[in-house]
């Protein structure tokens, strides 16, 4: 008797034993350091069964040599890592049963396409009628079936990059890592590859770790991310979280586009704040000092506005208009409005009034 | 300038093959003596060569001799490339520039250092001491080869074998070495003929047992008919048939790495 692979499921199938898929993930203050380099410092954080966690952060924030950590490409050094509660330190790579997907694709150059998906269950011992069907159902998942006499030099990038995934969940992982695994493909094949990979994770059901520098790329795939800087955790939480109530300057800037204010004063509830001067805020207690962020999106034109400043420009984004205003202040302030209809957009040089809801803005610590 | 550059051209590739070219003519002369250019044309002197047991014995003693050494010294070779790349030690520096010494080193010197030894163990006249003596001068091609080979490997593709399940010596053999291949081949070529070609150390360590370029010295001393000649332009094609088949191997594999492995984002 055969069991069918998970790749072999037909639409609207479901695989009994794809609850228990994924393996939870935790890693428990993991510190790395390179000298006087600190590369990763108590680093912790739980991944459950199941779950796309993506490390989003710029390069040297530590978030590859978290997951070389947990790969076993390099030892951990203080702490531990624990998959489904057992510490994995001492165990070597091959024998952590993960699935990996690397940035340059990094097949293996003298084997067919075939040949690389092979590769894990060859190195199982699995015999070799079941590693051609396996192998073969998931380059079909990953619509390459007919390419699979096929060397890697004859592909496009974006074959590469699925034949890659399929190497990496051929044997049916319960972890899967991938390293910035769109990062030198071009925007549009990265899009779409962005859906299919989360569409495979579905189905497939395995915990992922994603590590990415691109914030739009971690909003759209994760069901939570931690945004990393100097190696160490800034905030951690879902993309909604992160997006609405950024704990730190950081995460506010890091994701989405974000007017980041400096709070000068307060005196009873009007407050001054860099870029749109004294409000008089109604809604709730003004901050006292630090910063707010205001997303571009909140604030709106409006004759009645509680701010003004001169338009410096008004860019033309198809579904939206951008406008970039400088305040009295010389600080920048940027606003996006829908365009829907006709829009008067004022000429740059022109005095504008804008407004936005109290609630809508993020308090953030100096 | 342009015609300068050509002349100096002409001139300069002239002066590279035309001593082989001269060879080729010499060789298929009728005459007992090296004429040029030849009255008349035959190839007796190839039949000679095979006719003549000394030759033959010569040719075959030079074969064992460098295959064994090429074996010997790409073995070595490739794991010494492996610890000089890949390791992390003091002395390192050190041991690359011993394990490149022999090709700097004058010959004559590591011959008489090597006679001097084998004198002492009573190894000279001994093939296999003679097959070890041509290891130690085809070693450098092979280190030096292979370990700019291995400088330019992209050690993800390693990785990714043993996280898909491959251990270190499993992951180095299925994916590092077929990657070392070509220029393990590129090596052995070099090597092989460092070995085939070897004359003053065989002098000095063989004791009477003669390869092809011993033939052919001892040769020189007494006669010189139309034989050695033939000989020259034999190996010559030999080698350039090496070349040939070492430079396709190399450049198929080029393309395979090059477009695998594009350029750090």
């Amino acid at each position: 008797m055969t069991i069918p692979s998970l790749f072999e499921l037909r639409d609207g199938e479901t695989d009994l034993t794809m609850a228990t898929k994924g393996s939870s993930i935790e890693f428990r203050s993991v510190r790395k350091t390179y000298g006087s380099f600190v590369a990763l410092e108590d680093f912790s954080m739980t991944v459950a069964p199941g779950e796309f966690m993506t490390l989003l952060g710029p390069s040297g924030s530590g978030k590859t040599t978290a997951l070389n950590c947990l790969a076993g490409f390099i030892d951990i050094g203080d702490g531990d890592i624990l998959i489904d509660g057992v510490s994995i330190a001492r165990v070597p790579t091959e024998k952590r049963g993960i699935g990996m997907v690397f940035q340059n694709y990094s097949l293996f150059p003298h084997r067919s396409v075939m040949g690389n998906v092979a590769f894990p269950l060859e190195m199982r011992g699995m015999a070799r009628d079941e590693v051609r069907r396996r192998s073969l159902a998931a380059l079909e998942m990953v619509r390459l079936d007919g390419l699979a006499d096929r060397m890697p030099h004859e592909l496009s990038g974006g074959q590469k990059q699925r034949v890659a995934f399929a190497r990496a969940v051929v044997f049916e992982p319960s972890v899967l890592l991938m390293d910035e695994p769109l990062g030198a493909l071009d925007l549009k094949l990265r899009e779409t590859l962005q859906l299919e990979i989360k569409q495979y994770q579905r189905q497939i059901g395995c915990t992922v770790i994603y590590v990415t520098h691109d914030q739009g790329e971690a909003l759209t795939l994760s069901d939570r991310l931690a945004v990393m800087d100097k190696g160490v955790i800034q905030q951690l939480g879902t993309p909604q979280e992160l997006y609405d109530q950024p704990a730190s300057r950081f995460v506010a800037s890091f994701i989405g586009s974000n007017n980041i204010l400096k709070v000068f004063r307060s005196e009873g509830s009007t407050v001054s704040i860099e870029g749109l001067g004294a409000i008089e805020m109604t809604g709730r207690e003004p901050p006292s000092r630090g910063y707010v962020a205001l997303r571009p999106e909140h604030i709106r034109r409006t004759p009645k506005g509680r701010a003004s400043a001169t338009l410096e420009q008004a860019v033309f984004f198809g579904n939206a208009i951008r406008y970039v205003l400088r305040g009295t202040d010389e600080k920048e302030v940027s606003f996006t409005e829908p365009r829907s209809g006709a829009v008067d957009v004022p000429a740059p040089g022109t005095e504008v009034r804008f407004d936005f809801d109290d609630s809508s803005l993020t308090y953030l610590p100096a | 300038m342009k015609r300068l550059l050509a002349v100096y051209f002409v001139l300069l590739v002239g002066f590279l093959i035309l001593p082989l070219i001269f060879l080729v003519p010499i060789s298929l002369s009728a005459s007992q003596f090296l004429e040029f250019p030849p009255t008349s044309l035959s190839l007796r002197w190839y039949a000679a060569f095979f006719e003549d047991p000394t030759w033959v014995g010569a040719a075959i003693l030079s074969f064992r001799v460098g295959i064994g050494a090429t074996a010997l010294s790409l073995v070595v070779g490739t794991l010494a490339s492996i610890a000089l790349v890949r390791g992390n030690f003091p002395g390192k520096s050190a041991l690359t520039a011993i394990f490149i010494a022999p090709l700097i080193l004058p010959t004559v010197v590591l011959a008489l250092a090597l006679y001097i030894v084998f004198l002492r163990w009573q190894l000279v006249d001994n093939v296999f001491a003679l097959t070890l003596a041509h290891a130690i001068v085809a070693l450098p091609y092979v280190v030096m080869i292979v370990s700019a080979s291995l400088r330019r490997f992209d050690t993800t593709i390693e990785r990714a074998a043993r996280v898909l399940g491959a251990g270190p010596i499993k992951a180095f053999m299925l994916v590092t070495l077929p990657y070392l291949v070509p220029s393990m081949f590129a090596a052995g070529i070099l090597a092989f003929f460092a070995s085939f070609d070897e004359l003053i150390i065989t002098l000095f360590v063989s004791g009477g047992a003669q390869t092809l370029p011993v033939r052919i010295w001892n040769d020189l001393g007494l006669k010189l008919d139309p034989t050695v000649p033939a000989v020259a332009v034999m190996l010559t094609m030999l080698s350039i048939v090496g070349m040939g088949i070492g430079e396709v191997i190399r450049r198929r594999n080029e393309q395979r790495y090059q477009s695998a492995t594009p350029p750090e984002a």
